[in-house]
């Protein structure tokens, strides 16, 4: 029975090279918006054990981590470019498609019994494993395995890419949503922390890309002809048929591939509307999760000023002024659709803070990670004073960062985010004054920001202006919910 | 490596002193306050790093102003850290303009006072009369309303927005504080009410201008909502 391939095996076999490949381009595209690899959840600075670039940062000058991204060809990233958006787009469609059919290949295996294909029957298949290694390097194709339709080693390496490799990158990569691992704090840490599963992560890219290599090296020296016949056909005897329909599949993948990239380049709003269906019904899902707070005592926290940032903060001489003298002219304003409107100094906000404060991962939507301690005034209990009313579903948040005039990549607009009521009222959305017991960095976003936990970083919103309860946020700006969301591919659900 | 130079400095009563002086050279000034009346804050802020235009030597230093009717009044002199620490021949840099730290936030223009707003806290509008907060919400929207024309016109406004400000900030404004007076419309005062109609008025006949910018109107507050996330 195990030396079969029943169709399904074959059809599985096929759709997975497209979401394989799909992964690949997109998870390198992700890669090179922080092409570095650390260790240490707190990405310190020239710490790295990896470096895909050699893009050098300005010296003695502030340089946001935005700008550590790099430009991949769209041969090796999809779309390329430096395109996260997109990117994580394509990556998350994979998810959710490739997953599914990881299911669906499981419970066929184990259903039908094919998974003893795979299995070991004992360890003398190791050692065969050993010596069929040592055949191949001596350019001798060893034989299949009495029973098998591979020899000790495929099966080794067939099982390991089914069963071992899919829940490593399924479990690295589920951990490096905000939203799962600031729920599962005690599991994300002990798995070592977010850079360390990032990092598990591309040793899991890499596995996958030895595997292609060799697999296909191993499927040529075999002959091609025979071994995709048993792909197509489900035997090997027909090796120019199934060469050709093997090969025109590949070209459809390879067809594929050029569209993605092309429509992500010039038709974005495509794949946004794929991926909103396809992934928003996981992102809602798990933006009613709320986040814990993180599993590091305060002697573990990133000292402050090495908690990472990204953003430029206003370049102006009246925010320097403020600067020079403590936050004090600062005043939050909180208005909008609610019944008592009001302003805060800094020192209000300090008294209705009250010390409390919160430690949390801080996930950036390029990869970087700090643990923060954030004192500040709950979202909810600000909102508990303000009193929105009946029709209020949105809250604003205004920055005083002005892209066009402070920033070094962007521009259009003062930056600003949204969230719904239910966000803003979790337990862990903080709108934040200090770190630490001090008060917040500037690159941090003083003299106040906000802290989303269930979030990539850049909805929380830096040096904060104002807080506007709204109704809406679909008739606002370009009604995607946020600067970034309005401007590039980013979903205002930044939960994955 | 993108490290910062140098750190702030906590000034001694001489590194103060030679603030003021310097102050004094320079004739450093509000308009109605001159270099005698300031506090200099003992914190001295190392601009080089986080500021990209600011020299690698920069400090500021922060100033209080003591003149009487204009106290609390916050700005800052840039000085080198050659400067503060009393250096010989020390470098002089651009001696920056008497802006105030409140210019900061963008609504600073709508204080009761160059200092900030005279009332704050929870109760901050709970002494208005008619609907606590309405005038100020009437005042944003005015000024929005004005912001929007000016950027049709091609005039220069104070908030110079771009085409996208001006979607992010009138369609916040509509579907949070104008909805806010349009749901409490019985609660404010005669000359509230009023006011809230004329600015009606004004945004009606300025609908043209609306639909050629692609800004929302009333009607959109109306339409269903698209939760696009």
């Amino acid at each position: 029975m195990v030396t079969e391939f029943p169709v399904w095996l074959r059809v599985e076999h096929f759709i997975n090279i497209l979401f394989v490949t799909l992964f690949i381009r997109s998870g390198i595209e992700i890669l090179c918006t922080f092409p570095k690899l650390h260790r240490s959840v707190h990405t310190p600075l020239g710490k790295q054990w990896a470096q895909f670039t050699i893009k050098e940062k300005r010296k003695r000058k502030y340089f946001p981590v935005a700008g550590e991204h790099d430009d991949y060809s769209p041969i090796v990233s999809l779309p390329g470019h430096g395109d996260l958006g997109q990117g994580r787009y394509w990556h998350f469609i994979c998810v959710m498609g490739w997953v599914l059919l990881t299911v669906v290949y499981w419970v066929l295996l184990f259903g039908t019994g094919q998974w003893r294909r795979y299995w070991p029957a004992d360890l003398d298949v190791f050692v065969q494993a050993g010596r069929d290694i040592v055949s191949y390097l001596a350019f001798q194709v060893p034989p299949a395995m009495e029973g098998y339709p591979f020899n000790a080693v495929q099966q080794l390496s067939y099982g390991f890419v089914v069963f071992v490799l899919p829940l490593w990158m399924i479990i690295t990569g589920a951990f490096q949503s905000p939203a799962i691992a600031n729920h599962f704090p005690r599991i994300s840490r002990a798995m070592g922390g977010r850079q360390v599963i990032r990092t598990l992560h591309f040793w899991g890219l890499v596995a996958y890309l030895a595997f292609i290599v060799i697999h296909v090296v191993m499927v040529v020296a075999h002959g091609y002809g025979h071994e995709v016949s048993k792909m197509v056909f489900g035997h090997p005897d027909e090796p120019l048929a199934g060469g050709i329909i093997f090969t025109l599949g590949l070209a459809i993948i390879v067809g594929i591939h050029v569209w993605a990239t092309l429509t992500s380049t010039h038709r974005p709003q495509v794949i946004e509307k794929l991926h909103n269906a396809v992934v928003r019904p996981l992102t809602r899902a798990l933006r009613k999760v709320p986040a814990k707070p993180a599993a590091y005592s305060d002697e573990e926290i990133t000292k402050a000023p090495h908690h990472r940032a990204s953003g430029m903060p206003p370049s102006t001489q009246a925010y320097m002024a403020m600067v020079c003298n403590d936050y004090s002219d600062y005043v939050l304003e909180i208005g909008g659709l609610v019944e008592r409107p009001m302003r805060l100094t800094l020192a209000e906000l300090r008294e209705l803070a009250d010390g409390h404060s919160h430690t949390s991962v801080h996930h950036c939507v390029q990869g970087f990670s700090s643990v923060g301690k954030w004192d500040g005034v709950p979202l909810a209990q600000l909102l508990d004073l303000v009193r929105p009313l009946p029709e209020a579903r949105e809250v604003i948040v205004h920055s005083l960062q002005n892209m066009t005039r402070d920033d070094d990549l962007y521009n259009g607009s003062y930056y600003y985010e949204t969230l719904p009521l239910e966000e803003a009222r979790q337990p862990m959305s903080l709108i934040a004054i200090g770190y630490d017991g001090d008060e917040l960095p500037i690159k941090n976003g003083a003299p106040v920001r906000l802290r989303l936990e269930t979030s990539t970083g850049f909805r929380s919103a830096k040096w904060i202006d104002r807080i506007e309860v709204v109704s809406r946020f679909d008739i606002i700006g370009n009604g995607m919910g946020g600067f970034f969301e309005d401007t590039g591919s980013y979903d205002r659900l930044q939960m994955i | 490596m993108s490290r910062a130079l140098y750190q702030d400095l906590f000034l001694d009563e001489t590194q103060v002193q030679r603030v003021y002086d310097y102050l004094h050279s320079v004739n450093f000034h509000l308009e109605g306050a001159g270099p005698s009346n300031f506090v200099v804050s003992r914190r001295a802020r190392y601009l080089g790093y986080m500021f990209q235009a600011e020299d690698l030597e920069a400090y500021g230093v922060g100033l209080r102003c003591t003149k009487p009717g204009m106290e609390g009044y916050g700005t800052f002199i840039r000085m080198s850290r050659d400067q503060l620490l009393g250096k010989p021949n020390p470098r002089l840099l651009e001696v920056n303009d008497p802006v105030l730290a409140t210019e900061a936030l963008t609504l600073h223009r709508f204080y009761d006072t160059p200092a900030g707003p005279s009332r704050t806290g929870v109760d901050t509008f709970a002494t208005d009369s008619g609907l606590a907060g309405a005038d100020f919400d009437l005042q944003l929207l005015e000024h929005q309303l004005a912001v929007i024309l000016a950027f049709h016109h091609g005039e220069d406004s104070p908030a110079q927005q771009e085409i996208l400000d001006l979607k992010v900030f009138w369609g916040s404004l509509l579907a949070g504080r104008y909805s806010r007076l349009r749901h409490l419309r019985d609660r404010l005062s005669p000359a509230q009410a009023e006011r809230l109609d004329n600015f009606e008025e004004r945004t009606r006949a300025a609908y043209e201008v609306l639909f050629e910018l692609d800004l929302p109107t009333f009607e959109s507050l109306d339409a269903p909502i698209v939760s696009n996330g």
